[in-house]
């Protein structure tokens, strides 16, 4: 609750701060009769409303998850971070193409050129007297040193809280800053040396910072969006602390997606453990996972483990025995051999056998048992198929106690 | 004393871990692996067919070949592996040294130290410290795994790390979200024993957690932690639904039991 508030504290403050650079830019611009800052305060006002609707956008993510929406509302967020992204690279297009028409300007016969071709908006050169300086310093340059500070304050709190709108409005917000800092540049060179146009290449530059950040915040967004993995480095150690967890033989499958700021895991995992264990090693793995994910970045984790088991290869194998009496030994061929044990083997266990009196016809016994292997206890030399049942593999058991090969005493 | 490893030789999938876990633990304590072979008694069968296989009289000698081969075929050296016989039907006689590996359990076994190393094909994990965890309570049982557990690592080199695990009852009249303060006094007392036992190895710490699920907290606690092995020993007078049953009963974790009475 308590990020919450600050998340909303900090938009409250960034509306705050709006509100004082639209007054100021106003009154200022009307006063020295400058278009620039009056154009910039009004864009100032748009700027309020799209702080609304991010306050919209947080309150909306942060309802809680329900049975019909088992992932709650997150995405909200993501769709905040996509747009505040279309609205960067907006921003940056329009200041790009203010600096170029101010640039061209210098070059009539090239402004005419480009402007046959493609529509720019009319310039209207920087012209302050000197005597308005002080004035017009304090509001770009004040009003810049405001975007940076609560811009940086913007995405500190977001990224605390795990509010990605907010975040994105905090690098918005820095943005605006950039831009300030360009039209201050501007004005300082007017006034020191006679050159207003270093504005223009300074704000192209800024243009491109916004753009590049623009494009971060929008394909981030995007991600989210269309659930895109939270990236192959953080899978793999997610694979590699999850496998860690004794009892967890592989993770057979895993999808990972961004939901807001928090990511979310989906997992399968191949153990051998008996389902009473499997509480024990979900809560292993998640307890290994939460500090992982909060140390890469993401504001919280939701993990949904399903368990299955290692593949089984179940197959059939049979054994040639001996019984006399109560005694049970494996034989050391057909000829010895007064039974046939037939095994059911899974995941390498013998998990059902049954004794069959030796048939006339071993080979098509063994056949119709579809046994896969069929072993003896024979001389070490007598290499495999050498049996005279050579329908099927024949191979040499490690000993002639079934009790050693796995064959359980009824 | 350097222990010597048992196993009871089974060709299964479960019965090649055990035995590399049981290889790799005589490896790390410098101990003899000791490879148990049962026999049953009907020696003229097994006469004939010693005879049959390889021209000798000693069916035994003809397995110990065979099983000779096999234990190389798994990367276990057999020169040092010791191979005994032991009659079928008839309980087998365990030295006071021994460690017995394998999940599965005779009642006559329970007398000896026994390894149920689950899944597990070797003790340690990779990081190289062995990571041992002991559950204790107010009885003696606690002290009992103790000594069973310092009696082990003894044998082995390298880091060792040994955590004290305790789960409490609330106590309804302490104020506190702090575990440790929920303790009873019999709890203390068995905890500084076991502290006082474990003097020779330094790297120790108490963890107690408050929980109603005492086995849960166990392997719960032990898997976050990583530990390499558990060691308990049954309390007396258990009459049903020992702790170390039915830690046993879904444990990824090796267990190491205590024997239920303590060898000298």
């Amino acid at each position: 609750m308590k990020r919450s508030a600050n998340a909303y504290h900090a938009m409250c403050i960034a509306i705050a701060m709006y509100g004082v650079k639209i007054a100021s830019k106003l009154l200022v611009g009307g006063y020295v009769a400058s278009p620039m800052i009056v154009g910039d305060g009004y864009h100032n006002i748009s700027d309020v409303f799209e702080a609304l609707a991010v306050i919209g956008v947080m309150a909306l993510a942060a309802r809680r998850s329900s049975e019909r929406f088992p992932f709650g509302f997150r995405m909200f967020e993501n769709l905040g971070e996509l747009l505040i992204g279309l609205s960067m690279l907006w921003m940056a297009f329009s200041v790009f193409r203010d600096a170029a028409s101010g640039l061209l300007a210098f070059a009539p016969s090239l402004d005419a050129a480009v402007r046959s071709v493609v529509t720019l908006p009319h310039h209207e050169p920087v012209k302050l007297g000197a005597r308005y300086f002080p004035l017009v310093v304090a509001v770009t340059l004040g009003n810049a040193v405001l975007s940076l500070l609560v811009g940086r304050h913007q995405v500190a709190v977001g990224r605390a809280s795990g509010r990605v709108s907010l975040v994105a409005d905090g690098e918005e917000t820095k943005s605006d800053g950039r831009i300030e800092i360009a039209m201050f540049v501007g004005i300082l060179g007017e006034y020191l040396f006679r050159a207003p146009w270093l504005e223009y290449p300074f704000a192209l530059i800024v243009s491109g910072l916004i753009a590049r950040t623009g494009i971060g915040i929008l394909l981030a967004g995007g991600a989210s969006l269309v659930k895109r993995s939270i990236g192959a480095d953080h899978e793999t150690a997610i694979r590699r602390l999850t496998s860690s967890v004794r009892g967890i033989t592989d993770v057979a499958e895993l999808k990972t997606f961004r939901t807001g700021g928090h990511a979310v895991c989906i997992i399968k995992v191949l153990t051998r453990a008996p389902i009473g264990a499997h509480l024990d090693l979900k809560l292993a793995v998640v307890d290994k996972l939460a500090p992982y994910l909060t140390e890469a970045g993401f504001a919280g984790s939701e993990c949904f483990i399903r368990f299955d088991t290692p593949p089984k290869d179940r197959h059939r194998v049979a054994y040639l025995a001996i019984r006399q009496g109560a005694t049970l030994t494996i034989a050391p061929d057909e000829a010895e051999a007064t039974h046939v044990l037939v095994c059911d083997v899974e995941d390498g266990e013998i998990v059902r056998w049954k004794e069959w009196p030796k048939p006339e016809d071993l080979p098509t016994f063994l056949v119709e048992k579809r046994a896969r292997t069929l072993y003896v206890f024979s001389r070490s030399d007598m290499g495999p198929g050498a049996h005279e049942s050579a329908v099927i593999p024949t191979a040499n058991a490690v000993s002639y106690a079934p009790e050693v090969l796995g064959l359980k005493a009824p | 004393m350097v222990p010597s490893i048992h196993f009871r030789l089974r060709d299964t999938r479960s019965g090649r871990t055990e035995l590399r876990y049981a290889a790799s633990l005589a490896a790390l304590t410098g101990g003899r692996l000791i490879v148990i072979l049962p026999f049953d008694g009907d020696g003229h069968l097994l006469t004939e067919l010693a005879w049959r296989v390889c021209q000798t009289t000693e069916l035994a000698e003809a397995e110990n070949d065979r099983v000779r081969g096999y234990l190389s075929g798994l990367g276990i050296d057999p020169a040092r592996v010791e191979l005994i016989g032991a009659m079928a039907g008839r309980p087998f006689t365990f030295p006071n040294d021994a460690i017995l590996v394998g999940n599965d359990v005779r009642a006559e076994e329970r007398r000896t130290h026994r390894i149920a190393p689950f899944d597990q094909s070797a003790p340690q994990s990779d990081s190289g410290a062995l990571r041992i965890m002991i559950p204790f309570a107010g009885g003696p049982s606690g002290l009992r795994a103790t000594e069973a557990a310092a009696r082990f690592v003894r044998t082995i080199g390298g880091t060792i790390e040994i955590v004290l695990y305790h789960t409490t009852w609330p106590d309804p009249e302490v104020v506190s979200d702090v575990p440790a303060l929920h303790m009873c006094k019999e709890v203390r007392k068995s905890l500084e024993r076991i502290m006082a036992s474990l003097d020779a190895f330094p790297q120790r710490r108490n963890l107690i957690e408050m929980t109603e699920d005492v086995p849960g907290g166990i392997l719960r606690a032990a898997l976050r932690q990583d530990v390499d092995l558990i060691v308990m020993a049954r309390g007396a007078g258990t009459a049903r639904g020992s702790y170390v049953d039915r830690v046993l009963s879904r444990s990824t974790v090796p267990v190491l039991i205590a024997p239920e009475e303590v060898s000298s």
